[in-house]
């Protein structure tokens, strides 16, 4: 399986395309930080978790890193993943493959791990020369907490584009032609990232209509049902779950945390209780990724190949 | 009865027609024709002149009487002329009134002495006359000593002022003359060491050293004091002397100089015009000295001055030396007192501007200085991060190009 896995590693990290969305993300994230970092100097009050605020404060119209990754990750993602498959079959080497002396699942697990790994590699760098910039504008280290959250935020983030990698792949066994694959696959990413956003205030306005003079369980309950809609998306479940690890005194979600805030104080939470926030969110970033796979695993085990 | 009175009437008529002659009549008196001269007064008397005629007359007087008196007749309104005729218009309403004057010898004795005033019209048709009798009456030697040294006196509705240093004080005196005569006022003033005076008029700036004052009439002046710089607290005396004619008036007054408090600070740049001004620079965790110049520009020294800082969370400010017990007035020490104040941002301060405001707390006065700092970031984990980034960017390009080439 190492053999497929290092071929395919190398595949993607010297592939063209891999190159031009890791300096796309690097040079777009790197800028925004970087904006971020002049929009917080001077900022009188404490300089708690600067280091995870580089990630999710927005500075002079540039969205911020964390919302920059939640938007174009998936495109990495989906990019290393769309042709794994489909594009084997169609250049007529799958059989010369699987003639080897390999299991079947060696070949798609390998695959799918080449891929993680390269992604891996790429947010690790990202990530790297970010705290690197910061460490040039503050001119102090990250400290444990600021550390550890920030691996956090790396794990979350490998999963989140995981997800995406799997359903390039799901869709690269679904379709024969990789154009279609590549169109499906963006059509999802749309999907989630812009129309789900849309449609979620839809439905929620269709339920629970926000007129003037309406009481706040109304308000509750349009919250609610938007964010039931929202965590539909990965997109969402992904913004909501880096947001309590990066920002350590966020409580949450919805209505109920936006009107205790005044009344709760709000010291930052140590990791442990954020993860315990955002838990159900990370469960279903995994189970979403590995359902995914799964469904690609069992289909291509199970199809039939011939050689033409 | 009746026919008689028409007659008479008729003949009158007549005869003042014939005589183609206006009535001619004045009437030439003294309000007063007798009076008493007490010694060291003059004769100062109204004579009235009327013209009951028709025509205006030209009068010219006489004036008989003792000779060494200087008796005249003057115009009543100033400035005061002799006059030796007048030309006197018809009617009771064109009354003249001149003046009577006449001053006693030095040597005159006391007793009464008359003048006879005649007047005249000028062609001689018409002479009216009148005597006036001066009783004079000489009094003892001693006594004329003291009216002498009445002849001035002054008033000052506010003789004793308060004021904090640095401020004049503006006393109005009225300078009364009581003697007959103008004078000319000499005026003079006896200040403390170092004081300054100068008078004025009450309603002018125009600096004068003498003033004339109308007989029996009264002038205001303004006298203005300031003392010197940085005078101490306290209270001064004041004399102000008025002088005319031998004739000298003294007026105590007493000018109490409050003190001023006035505490600044500064940076080496607004003191010495170099060196650190109010904005510096610190790098974050490292300690930082400013030196903080602190005087006193009023005029009393301001006592128990203490030193507090509000600063950014986790910053340390500390004071060298802390308090000051007492800080005398920048007249007295010539230079301001230096406060070292170490300033130590936090650790991990983020780079940008952050604002101290020291305040001065005396027990007179305080102050208070805002000091901008700008913070940098520390150099050596600038380049540790400088290091992270170019070892990533190397890795990757190598990554890419060693796998891109395959």
């Amino acid at each position: 399986m190492s053999a497929v896995f290092w071929k395919e590693l190398a595949d993607h990290l010297g592939s063209k395309r891999f190159v031009i969305f890791f300096f796309l993300i690097l040079i777009v994230g790197g800028a925004s930080t970087y904006l971020a970092a002049q929009a917080l100097s001077g900022t009188q009050q404490g300089a708690e978790f600067i280091y995870l605020r580089l990630f999710t404060v927005s500075g002079g119209g540039l969205p911020s890193f964390l919302g920059f990754l939640a938007f174009f990750g998936p495109l990495i993602g989906v990019v290393l993943g769309f042709d794994a498959i489909n594009s084997e079959f169609n250049r007529g080497t799958v059989s010369r493959v699987l003639a080897q002396p390999i299991y079947r699942d060696w070949w798609i697990n390998g695959k799918f791990l080449a891929g993680i790994t390269a992604l891996a590699i790429a947010v690790a760098s990202i990530i790297l020369i970010i705290v690197g910039l910061g460490l040039y504008i503050l001119g102090f280290p990250p400290d444990g907490a600021e550390i550890s959250r920030t691996a956090m935020f790396f794990v979350i983030s490998v999963v989140y584009l995981g997800f995406w990698l799997s359903l390039g792949i799901l869709f690269s066994i679904v379709f024969r032609q990789t154009a279609t694959s590549a169109l499906a696959s963006i059509a999802v990413w749309l999907f989630f990232t812009l129309f789900l956003y849309m449609l979620a205030g839809l439905v929620a306005d269709q339920v629970a209509p926000i007129k003037p003079g309406v009481g706040a369980d109304v308000f509750a309950k349009h919250e609610s049902i938007r964010d039931l809609v929202l965590r539909f998306s990965p997109v969402a479940l992904y913004e909501e779950a880096t947001t309590a690890i990066l920002i350590p005194n966020y409580r949450g979600l919805g209505i109920a945390a936006l009107l205790q805030e005044v009344t709760i104080p709000t010291s930052p939470l140590p990791l442990g209780q954020s993860l315990l926030i955002v838990w159900p969110q990370l469960v279903g970033l995994v189970a979403l990724t590995s359902v995914c796979f799964a469904i690609s695993y069992v289909i291509f085990m199970r199809r039939e190949i011939r050689s033409t | 009865m009746r026919s008689k009175f028409l007659l008479f009437l008729l003949i009158a008529f007549s005869v003042v027609g014939l005589s183609q002659e206006p009535k001619r009549d004045f009437a030439f008196y003294a309000v007063y024709p007798h009076i008493v001269l007490p010694e060291g007064k003059e004769v100062n008397l109204d004579v009235v002149l009327v013209n009951y005629g028709e025509n205006p007359e030209e009068i010219v007087f006489e004036i008989a009487g003792p000779e060494d008196w200087n008796p005249r007749l003057e115009t009543s309104s100033y400035p005061r002329t002799e006059i030796k005729g007048l030309y006197l218009l018809p009617g009771e309403d064109a009354k003249a009134t001149v003046k009577f004057r006449a001053k006693p010898p030095e040597d005159a004795e006391s007793g009464d002495y008359t003048f006879e005033l005649v007047a005249r019209t000028a062609d001689g048709a018409l002479e009216k006359r009148f005597t006036i009798t001066v009783t004079y009456q000489r009094e003892k030697k001693e006594t004329t000593e003291e009216q002498q040294v009445k002849g001035l006196t002054l008033l000052v509705d506010y003789p004793a002022l308060e004021n904090p240093a640095g401020e004049k004080f503006e006393y109005e005196i009225q300078i009364k003359n009581e003697a007959d005569e103008d004078r000319i006022v000499e005026l003079k003033a006896q200040v403390p060491f170092g004081w300054r005076a100068y008078f004025t008029p009450r309603w002018k700036d125009q600096r004068i050293t003498s003033i004339k004052v109308n007989g029996n009439a009264s002038e205001w002046i303004k006298f203005v004091v300031t003392p010197p710089f940085g005078v101490e607290k306290g209270e001064y005396p004041l004399t102000f002397v008025a002088s005319a004619d031998g004739v000298e008036a003294k007026l105590d007054l007493k000018a109490t100089v409050t003190g001023t408090y006035d505490l600044r600070l500064g940076s080496e740049a607004e003191v010495f015009g170099k060196g650190d001004t109010r904005n510096i620079k610190a790098t974050a965790g490292k300690e930082r000295i400013f030196k903080l110049y602190i005087w006193n520009e009023g005029t009393a020294p301001i006592t128990d001055i203490d030193f507090f800082a509000s600063k950014p969370k986790d910053w340390e400010v500390k004071f060298n030396p802390e308090k000051l017990d007492s800080l005398d007035p920048i007249a007295q020490t010539l230079k301001p007192t230096v406060v070292e104040v170490k300033i130590v941002p936090k650790e991990r301060a983020i780079p940008g501007d952050y604002e101290i405001t020291i305040t001065a707390a005396g027990k007179e006065d305080r102050e208070a200085m805002k000091l901008r700092v700008t913070v940098g970031a520390a150099m050596s984990w600038g380049w540790i991060g400088v290091a992270v980034i170019v070892v990533v960017v190397a890795g990757l390009t190598g990554i890419f190009v060693r796998l891109g080439r395959r």
